[in-house]
């Protein structure tokens, strides 16, 4: 069943078309990689997604609705997180209150339930503190839980960036570069976390990643980008084995 | 027994700048947003509370004022905060979407403008003169009571001070506030996190106007007349001064530095005149405010009682 269905994007900066007829389909519990050299339309697409950018033509439909229009916050309250590619953490709000800021539909967001501690606030804010709890255990970020997360490394940064996102429950998890400055331990350990989310919890995945290696891995399927416009798509293999898209990376010179 | 009184004086007024001041702390300290209409959320608090609680009567050599209401003082404290909460969800209205700089150009000429039309509107606000004869809440019941007027004004000032500032600590520190605080970190990640981020801004406006607002009905009510020149700019900037001095996003500090700030200036009025320079006291008692900003500030950036790890931790650029 269709998830995210993405129809025509097309996007341009002054002369420049960053990004061109752009259509795929990202099925339910499906994990779709976007690869393409620098300069390709990854990031714009995504921004496009996400609703940080408004597409000059075209269409992005969620869950059946019609988001093209919606701003980033509206989209987000559907069930479409993104993360970003350096990774945004507050840096002057503690771990613990980066990952409650996350959680969805806070009866104490209201000023005045918050200033009164009414409607239900403290027994929500205490079943989302169990849910960081079990994420930041699970992300080896629970002993840093009180520390200003400007003080966190950047490994540590970008796992709290990606438990800050699951706290809001996603259905579509977007990923930008979630591998970037990642060692290749934390990496696998990334990549199997997604997978369990897939499977324990029904999300889905789109993320626009460099590290090929990753992507081949884990994505269901790949949509290769060049110079603005889907090339490729298909399973990791065939999209590996598509000459069109080495000689993307490779500029024709193999 | 002189002193007493005169330090019950500098206490009122040091509360209904805390009043400010904590208005001022939700916009700049827990959201981010450069407010520098202060002196108009007070000014409407004030006029508002006094319109509605004055009779329509000649006032002055050249009054024309038309309107009046003569309604209880109750009334008019809480109109004068909800309609200068009203003029902050206008102003932020308009203006919220722009960024730092251009939402500071935008509100400082608001507030000018706000000033002006009291100014020239004189149907309503006797305009440049004075508005008098405002009345003081229950001072008849006081004066049977063995307790001077200022002594009971102060607790009165004082009580909302405590007040306000529980309820926007609480505010603060709840999950309301971790959204303003979010804003104010980036408000790109509050976007990607679901958050209207334009209507916590909008709240967060209207909020700390409405407690400015609150600020000018007691100070209103407090000194009988009013007239344009209370709501210069300049009272916006002293506020800045308070909360920049106790350290933004500490509620405590707010009030500390209007405290600070108030002390300041009215000690500063006893000077006697054989002491050098002593007619030029206004002057260099806004020098002086100046000296002692720096040297906090020097010492410590986050003030006096502000959060110095937040800070530095803020201010990290990673790895």
């Amino acid at each position: 069943m269709t998830l995210l269905s993405v129809d025509g994007l097309r996007k341009t900066f002054g002369g420049i078309v960053a990004v061109e007829d752009v259509s795929f389909d990202v099925d339910r519990k499906e994990i779709v990689g976007v690869i393409g050299p620098n300069g390709a339309g990854k990031s714009t697409t995504f921004r496009l997604l996400t609703g940080f950018h408004t597409p000059d033509a075209g269409r992005v439909e969620f869950a059946g609705e019609d988001v093209t229009d919606l701003s980033p916050d509206a989209r987000a309250r559907r069930g479409m997180i993104r993360t970003f590619q350096i990774a945004q953490e507050l840096t002057g709000m503690p771990v613990m209150q980066n990952m409650l800021l996350a959680a969805q539909g806070h009866p104490g967001e209201r000023a005045l339930t918050s200033a009164l501690g009414v409607g239900g606030t403290d027994a929500f804010e205490a079943e989302q503190r169990d849910r960081a709890e079990e994420l930041l255990k699970l992300l080896e970020l629970w002993e840093l839980r009180d520390e200003y997360a400007g003080n966190l490394s950047g490994g540590q940064r970008k796992l709290l960036e990606l438990g800050r996102s699951l706290m809001a429950d996603p259905d579509l998890l977007l990923l930008d570069e979630p591998m970037a400055g990642v060692n290749p331990d934390l990496t696998d350990r990334l990549l199997e976390r997604i997978l369990d989310l897939r499977d324990q919890r029904d999300m889905t995945f789109l993320f626009v990643e460099h590290d090929i290696d990753a992507v081949m891995r884990i994505s269901d399927t790949v949509v290769g980008m060049h110079n603005g416009a889907v090339l490729s798509m298909g399973s990791p293999a065939e999209v590996q084995s598509d000459d069109r898209m080495l000689e993307a990376y490779l500029g024709g010179e193999i | 027994m002189a002193l007493l009184d005169l330090l019950l004086v500098v206490g009122i007024i040091a509360g209904v700048y805390s009043l400010l001041a904590i208005g001022m702390n939700i916009h700049w300290g827990d959201t981010g947003l450069l407010n520098f209409a202060h002196a108009a959320f007070f000014a409407v608090g004030a006029y508002t509370s006094a319109i509605l609680t004055t009779p329509v009567l000649e006032t002055g050599l050249l009054a024309e004022r038309v309107v009046g209401f003569d309604l209880p003082v109750v009334a008019g404290i809480a109109a004068g905060t909800v309609l200068a909460a009203g003029l902050g969800f206008v102003i932020a209205t308009t203006s919220v979407r722009l960024e730092g700089d251009y939402l500071a150009m935008v509100t400082l000429s608001s507030a000018e403008l706000v000033r002006l039309v009291i100014h020239n509107e004189a149907w309503l606000t006797t305009g440049a003169q004075t508005l008098k004869n405002i009345p003081r809440p229950l001072e008849s019941t006081v004066t049977t009571l063995p307790v001077s007027y200022d002594l009971f004004y102060f607790l009165l000032v004082w009580g909302l001070v405590a007040v306000t500032y529980l309820l926007f600590e609480r505010m603060s520190s709840g999950p309301f506030g971790r959204v303003l605080h979010a804003i104010r970190e980036n408000d790109d990640v509050a976007l990607a996190l679901g958050k209207d981020v334009s209507r916590f801004k909008l709240k967060s406006f209207a909020i700390g106007a409405g407690v400015a607002g609150l600020a000018g009905s007691l100070w209103a009510h407090y000194v009988y007349a009013i007239s344009p020149v209370m709501f210069l700019p300049s009272l916006t900037f002293l506020i800045w001064t308070a909360v920049i001095l106790g350290g933004a996003g500490s509620y405590a500090g707010a009030i500390l530095g209007a405290v600070v700030i108030v002390v300041l200036r009215q000690v500063t009025r006893f000077i006697p005149g054989s002491v050098p320079f002593a007619d030029q006291l206004p002057y260099i008692r806004l020098m002086f405010v100046g000296v002692v900003l720096v040297v906090v500030l020097y010492y410590r950036p986050e003030g006096l009682l502000g959060n110095a790890q937040r800070l530095q931790a803020g201010t990290s650029e990673g790895e």
